[in-house]
C-alpha cells in the first residue's frame, strides 16, 4: 500500500488540506485500489439512507427552505409589495412555495434559529408587512429584523393541538407569533381565541378563525411581559375573560 | 405527468427554474430529512444541514455531473459532509447552545419516544455487523472521524484501519442488500 493510500478515510470525510486533497486526487488517477474503495463508500450512501426510519418532517420546514435558498440569490428583481390594504392582524394558510417567494425579496437580519424564519417569513408574508413598511418607508425590505425575542416555547395541549409561540419586539412594538398545527375541528360560530397572561390575568389577544393549521403575527396589547400564551375555544372574538377551557398554552 | 429524472431536473433548476428547484427537494425531502438527522440526531441541526445542502446546490457552489454517479448518491454525499460539518462547528460551541437546541421544535414526549425507536431501529441495520465493525462504521460514516482519530481510538495501526474499514464496508453492503430482497 501506498503512503497515499492512507489518505482514502481523510478523503472521504473531507479532513484534508486542500494540498493533500489535491495530492489524493492525482493519486486516485493512478490507484485502483483507492477508488473501488472510495467507490463503494460512496454507493454505500444511499442504501443506508433508505434502511433509516423515517422522521417527521418540522412543520413548515420546506417553505423555511425554500425561502432561504430562493433569497439567497434572487434578490431585488421585484419589489416588494406593500399589503397597504390587508390588516396587521391576520392569520392565514401559506402554500410552502408562496411564503418562500415573498420571502426571498428580503435580506433576513437576523441570526437564525429555525422559529425566527418562521417568524420572518410569516412577517413578510402576512399583514403584518404592511406595519413595518409604514413603519420604516425611508429604510425598506432589507432593513427587516427583529429587535429581540423576548421568549419561546411549545404549546401544551389537551387536545391534538402543536405548535409554538415567540414574542419578539421590532420598533419598540412587542408582538406574539403563533404557528399551530392539528387544531380541532370548530363547530359553526366558534373561534379559537388567543390569550396573553401576565400573572393571573388573560387579556385576548387575537384570533384564529380555522381548524388545521394556522400560522399568524399579533401585536401584543398592553404593556408588560407576557408570562404564557394560552388558547381557548370561544363564542365569540375577543370577551373580557375566557369562557371556554383551556386547550393548549405555552409558559414563555 | 411525464416524471423527469433527477438530472433532467437538476439542469434545469440550475438554470433558475424554481420549480425544478422544488420538485427536486420534495423527492428528497425525507430521505434528506432522515438521513441529516442520523448525524445530527436534532430537527433544527437537520433542517440547517439541508438548507446549507440546497443553499449549495442552488447557487452552484457544488457542481452535479453524471461522471460523479447518480444524483441521489452525489446529494447524499454533499449532506453528509454539511451533516459532518454542521457536528464539527457544534463541538466548538460553548454548552449554552445546548438547552436552546434540546428545546427546538420536537414535542418532549413524542422526541424521547421517537429517539428510543430511532436508535432501535439504525442499531438495527448495522447490528448484525461483529461489533468491531458497527463501531467502525459509525465512527467512519457518521462520525466523520479521520483515519488518524480512529487508529488512536482503537488502538490500531493506520494501514489496519482502512482494510477493516473496507471489511465492515462490505460486510453492510451485504446485509444491506440482503434486507431490499
Amino acid at each position: 500500500m501506498e503512503e497515499r493510500c492512507h489518505d482514502l478515510i481523510d478523503y472521504f470525510n473531507g479532513t484534508l488540506s486542500a494540498a493533500d486533497r489535491d495530492a489524493f486526487e492525482a493519486h486516485l488517477a493512478t490507484c485502483d485500489d483507492c477508488k473501488q474503495a472510495l467507490q463503494e463508500m460512496q454507493d454505500l450512501m444511499l442504501p443506508i439512507a433508505e434502511s433509516l426510519p423515517e422522521r417527521p418532517i418540522p412543520t413548515g420546514m420546506k417553505s423555511r427552505i425554500l425561502g432561504e435558498v430562493l433569497g439567497s440569490t434572487k434578490q431585488g428583481q421585484k419589489p416588494v409589495q406593500a399589503a397597504v390594504e390587508k390588516p396587521a392582524v391576520e392569520e392565514t394558510h401559506l402554500s410552502d412555495l408562496d411564503a418562500a417567494r415573498s420571502k426571498k425579496e428580503k435580506k433576513r437580519s437576523v441570526p437564525l434559529g429555525w422559529l425566527m424564519s418562521i417568524a420572518a417569513a410569516l412577517i413578510l408574508s402576512l399583514g403584518a408587512n404592511a406595519y413595518f413598511l409604514s413603519q420604516d418607508e425611508s429604510s425598506p425590505a432589507e432593513e427587516f429584523a427583529m429587535d429581540e425575542v423576548k421568549g419561546m416555547g411549545n404549546f401544551e395541549s389537551t387536545t391534538s393541538i402543536k405548535g409554538s409561540s415567540m414574542i419578539f419586539t421590532k420598533d419598540d412594538q412587542e408582538f406574539m407569533l403563533v404557528q399551530l398545527k392539528d387544531l380541532p375541528p370548530l363547530k359553526k360560530g366558534e373561534l379559537y381565541q388567543l390569550w396573553t397572561i401576565q400573572g393571573d390575568t388573560p387579556r385576548a389577544n387575537g384570533v384564529i378563525e380555522q381548524d388545521g393549521e394556522a400560522a399568524a403575527v399579533f401585536p401584543i396589547k398592553g404593556d408588560g411581559t407576557i408570562d404564557a400564551v394560552a388558547i381557548t375555544v370561544e363564542p365569540e372574538p375577543d370577551l373580557e375573560k375566557p369562557t371556554g377551557e383551556v386547550v393548549a398554552s405555552v409558559a414563555l | 405527468m411525464h416524471t423527469q429524472s433527477d438530472e433532467s431536473l437538476y439542469h434545469q433548476m440550475r438554470s433558475g427554474d424554481e420549480q425544478a428547484l422544488e420538485v427536486l427537494y420534495d423527492k428528497y425531502e425525507r430521505l434528506l430529512f432522515s438521513f441529516a438527522h442520523r448525524f445530527t440526531n436534532n430537527d433544527r441541526l437537520s433542517e440547517e444541514v439541508i438548507q446549507e445542502v440546497w443553499m449549495k446546490i442552488w447557487n452552484g457552489r457544488v457542481d452535479f455531473n453524471t461522471d460523479k454517479g447518480k444524483f441521489s448518491s452525489w446529494i447524499l454525499t454533499i449532506t453528509r459532509n454539511a451533516a459532518l460539518d454542521c457536528l464539527r462547528r457544534e463541538k466548538r460551541q460553548p454548552t449554552i447552545e445546548v438547552e436552546e437546541r434540546d428545546g427546538g421544535y420536537d414535542e418532549p414526549v413524542e422526541r424521547t419516544v421517537m429517539q428510543r425507536e430511532t436508535a432501535t431501529e439504525v442499531r438495527d441495520a448495522v447490528n448484525e455487523l461483529k461489533p468491531d465493525q458497527q463501531e467502525l462504521i459509525e465512527l467512519v460514516y457518521f462520525k466523520g472521524l479521520t483515519q488518524q482519530q480512529i487508529s488512536d481510538q482503537l488502538n490500531l495501526p493506520l494501514g489496519t484501519v482502512k482494510t477493516r474499514i473496507r471489511s465492515a464496508i462490505q460486510a453492510l453492503r451485504k446485509l444491506l442488500d440482503g434486507r431490499e430482497r
